[in-house]
């Protein structure tokens, strides 16, 4: 007797499945059999008639509005934290701004796009970040995007969808969601400004025209009208085919449930999480996380961030190897841990963060003309409607090579680029009024080698110390720097080159966008540029003064041991 | 012509009185806007049924005051002053239903209409102390369940026996009454029920609430509110002893304003 009945597909328990019956399963977390319409989107379950069933009916639950009623009913944490994310109040973009053109006397406040909705204001910065930053914010409305191909926004799904719903021929499908968020979703935002989503893989935004040709159009064109040239993309791409999501963390993405100042507040996951990690037993949250993607072995131990212990639960320890797994496909790949050789552990380097030398290149955009029209009309992408004012932006030039060296936010030294730099004309009544802010900011490029820069390159290019590309001399211990770039030639409205941080005597010429973020001082400099001479010798972390480098010193300051040059 | 629109009266409360007592197998008042949407969609015959006791009440309020005016219309009220007051009382009693059943329906409409009332009550001294006997902090709607389902239809089969003296049913009434409500309900449709997540500017509560409502909007305070719901019910209890034309046309004015406040 076969006793294994096949076991009958649970109906909805919506009636809206008398006319949607052949609507597809979002993913297997939310089957349509179990869940229904109702729960997620509303309306009147029991209706048999159109309009009373879909009255009160919310076509996108996701959004934030909305996600704490639907979404929030089982992910009631999640909504919390994304509600008070950075992605959608972008608080940290809006006050550095402020910041940077005179209108705040600190980079840090808690003001962004939800507080502005209601706010007439006057501020100049504030017009900016309407009429151009604010498109980008998770919880932008994707109806005003006249080319759906940019659209961005519509609260969970501006992540996790992975494809938008459609009618097929016999069947509609729905949108599909998914916690393996591809690549692609978050270059949709993360690709201007400081370019992380695009470095990453390895786009350099270029001037603006395509060539070479290629098939009878540009090649390498970005979306819209922008061009890149092709560089080293980031070894976690080139090696592993990393995506964002397999070192960015659920708290670090959608937030801790605190009102963070700077990306780099909320941000958790850290290279020394992966490459220095600590294991410990996979929470619960863990396990729920391997679970839901599916691929991830669940396993005892895992990694954890140090900043907010998250779990890092595709770093997984067992007896024999430490794996990494790709959150995409599950594909494991043999972890090694940081070495401990010279160049990590030697006391002179003890400042610098990873990035200072692993990252090749940054996009680095000079002088950004902001031309403001205050009788012209544009998009309020806060109010969502055309209002007074309007802004135009060009930009001088871009460079990528030898990024410049400052002191970060986290007071290690770290790639500084251009963050931003403003030369602003306003047209206003009968007037033109002019105002210039300069600003440097330090990130991580997401531009990473395994092959670092050279020693000369930090230690004797004038434009990796600050100053700007030019000539650099060294004379009685004295920095000589003659730069290319004359800004009084150019019509600049300051006499310090555009790519100077700072001058030669460690003045610094530019602003920052963090309170603790700044150029080397004439000390600094002096330390540096003062090292180059020994460098010239002893160029390889393989030479022996390396071995035990505060011996070396001892012995050479004693005279015990002497230069041969 | 005051003795037909009695018996038909009382045959609207008796078809009133069996629906309330089939519709309510489905209604769970912890699950209260579901077994209502249930009820109206799912259940066969359910929304008949509702239908049928929404129209059958709302007719049977329209007749009391119907059997009211005409008694006043008259030179001089011939039933004794108790029977009197209990028509009124009956008529309060009759309202004061109307209004829980409107609660029961748990829609948004409902639950604001319900809040209105609580903070009514609180407001207004002595009947403060009453509160707790309509909020129920775990299961919102039990209480107004108990009142609708259970004491008010007691307490008005009390008041209605006190007046008529014996409630009987005359199957000729009992048709018209049935007959007048199938065919209001045949071209009227239910107030329509406001979903919980729907979103709304403005909700109102039951048609005679309208009227306070409004003044509440307008700056009236909740003690001015109380006079303005019990003087209606003082001039009719008043109306008994002198059924002069100084209360006729005080009773007048009041429903002039109440009905512009209403609109």
């Amino acid at each position: 007797m076969n006793l294994e009945k096949p076991i009958a597909k649970p109906s909805s328990p919506d009636q809206c499945m008398s006319c949607h019956s052949s609507t597809t399963n979002m993913d297997k977390s939310h089957p349509i059999e179990v869940f229904g319409c109702f729960k997620c989107h509303g309306g009147n379950r029991y209706a048999t008639n159109k309009k009373d069933a879909h009255r009160g009916v919310v076509l996108n639950p996701s959004r934030l509005e909305y996600a704490n009623r639907f979404c929030g009913e089982c992910h009631s944490d999640v909504v919390k934290r994304v509600s008070s994310s950075m992605m959608q109040s972008q608080n940290g973009i809006l006050n550095v701004l402020k910041f940077q053109w005179g209108e705040l006397s600190t980079p840090i406040g808690l003001e962004g796009v939800v507080e502005l909705k209601d706010k007439n204001s006057t501020s100049l910065a504030e017009s900016h970040f309407r009429k151009a930053c604010a498109s980008c914010h998770v919880n932008q409305h994707e109806d005003v995007f006249d080319d759906k191909k940019y659209a961005r926004g519509g609260g969970c799904v501006d992540c996790h969808r992975i494809e938008k719903g459609h009618q097929e021929k016999n069947h509609y499908v729905h949108s599909k969601l998914s916690s393996k968020i591809p690549s692609k979703n978050c270059l949709k935002c993360h690709n201007r400004s400081n370019r992380i989503g695009i470095s990453y893989f390895g786009k350099f935004e270029s001037e603006g025209y395509g060539t070479p040709y290629k098939h009878g159009e540009f090649s390498h064109k970005l979306d819209g009208s922008r061009f890149y040239y092709e560089l080293p993309a980031d070894i976690h791409h080139t090696k592993a085919g990393l995506d964002c999501i397999d070192c960015h963390t659920e708290k670090g993405v959608m937030g801790d449930g605190k009102k963070n100042h700077h990306m780099e507040d909320a941000e958790d996951i850290k290279c020394n999480d992966c490459h220095k990690p600590k294991f410990k037993k996979a929470d619960s949250l863990a396990v729920m996380l391997s679970d839901l993607n599916g691929n991830i072995p669940e396993t005892k131990s895992i990694a954890y961030t140090n900043k907010k212990n998250s779990p890092i639960y595709n770093l997984q320890k067992d007896k024999n190897s430490t794996k990494f797994y790709r959150k995409r496909d599950g594909k494991a790949f043999d972890m090694s841990n940081m070495s401990n050789k010279p160049y990590h552990t030697l006391d002179i380097h003890k400042r610098l963060d990873c990035t200072s030398c692993h990252s090749s290149w940054v996009p680095s955009c000079y002088g950004c003309h902001e031309v403001y029209f205050e009788n012209g009309k544009q998009f309020d992408w806060v109010k969502r409607e055309v209002t007074k004012g309007s802004w135009q932006e060009f930009r001088s030039f871009l460079r990528f090579e030898s990024p410049s060296l400052g002191v970060g936010y986290n007071k290690k030294i770290m790639p500084f680029a251009p963050g931003c730099q403003v030369i602003g004309t306003l047209f206003k009544d009968k007037k033109v009024e002019k105002f210039h802010a300069m600003a440097m900011a330090g990130w991580d490029p997401h531009t990473t080698q395994k092959e670092v820069r050279s020693c000369e390159d930090c230690h004797f290019n004038p434009a990796s110390l600050g100053l700007g590309r030019g000539n650099l001399d060294i004379k009685n211990n004295r920095i000589f720097f003659e730069p290319f770039y004359n800004s009084k030639k150019s019509g600049m409205p300051f006499s310090y080159p555009i790519d100077g941080f700072v001058s030669s005597d460690g003045k610094q010429f530019q602003t920052t966008s963090r309170k603790d973020a700044r150029s080397f001082n004439k000390k600094e400099l002096q330390k540096i540029v003062g090292a180059y001479k020994c460098i010239l010798c002893h160029d390889r972390y393989s030479d022996k003064i390396y071995k035990d480098f505060n011996k070396s010193k001892i012995l050479f300051n004693s005279g015990k041991t002497v230069c041969l040059d | 012509m005051s003795k037909y629109v009695a018996w038909v009266t009382q045959a609207l409360f008796i078809i009133s009185l069996l629906s309330g007592l089939i519709v309510v197998f489905v209604y769970y008042p912890s699950n209260a806007y579901d077994s209502v949407q249930k009820l109206s969609f799912i259940t066969p015959f359910g929304l008949f049924f509702r239908e049928l006791h929404y129209f059958s009440s709302e007719i049977f309020i329209f007749s009391i005051l119907v059997h009211i005016l005409i008694e006043l219309s008259k030179k001089e009220i011939k039933i004794n002053f108790k029977s009197w007051i209990y028509s009124i009382f009956a008529l309060l009693v009759a309202l004061v239903l109307m209004f829980t059943g409107f609660v029961l329906k748990a829609d948004q409409s409902a639950n604001a209409a319900a809040e209105v009332a609580f903070s009514l009550l609180k407001d207004t001294p002595f009947l403060d102390k009453f509160l707790p006997l309509v909020r129920d902090n775990f299961v919102f709607y039990w209480k107004f369940f108990v009142w609708h389902g259970l004491f008010l239809p007691l307490i008005i089969e009390y008041a209605i026996l006190k007046h008529v003296r014996k409630l009987s049913v005359n199957i000729s009434y009992f048709t018209i009454a049935l007959g007048v409500t199938l065919l209001v309900s045949l071209f009227l449709n239910l107030p329509r029920d406001i979903g919980l997540d729907e979103k709304v500017l403005h909700v109102k509560g039951p048609w005679f609430f309208w009227g306070a409502e409004n003044m509440l909007q307008a700056g009236l305070s909740v003690l001015g509110i109380n006079v303005v719901i019990i003087l209606p019910f003082l001039l009719l209890i008043g109306m008994y002893k002198s059924n002069t034309k100084l209360l006729k046309i005080l009773l007048l004015l009041w429903v002039i304003i109440y009905a512009y406040f209403s609109v």
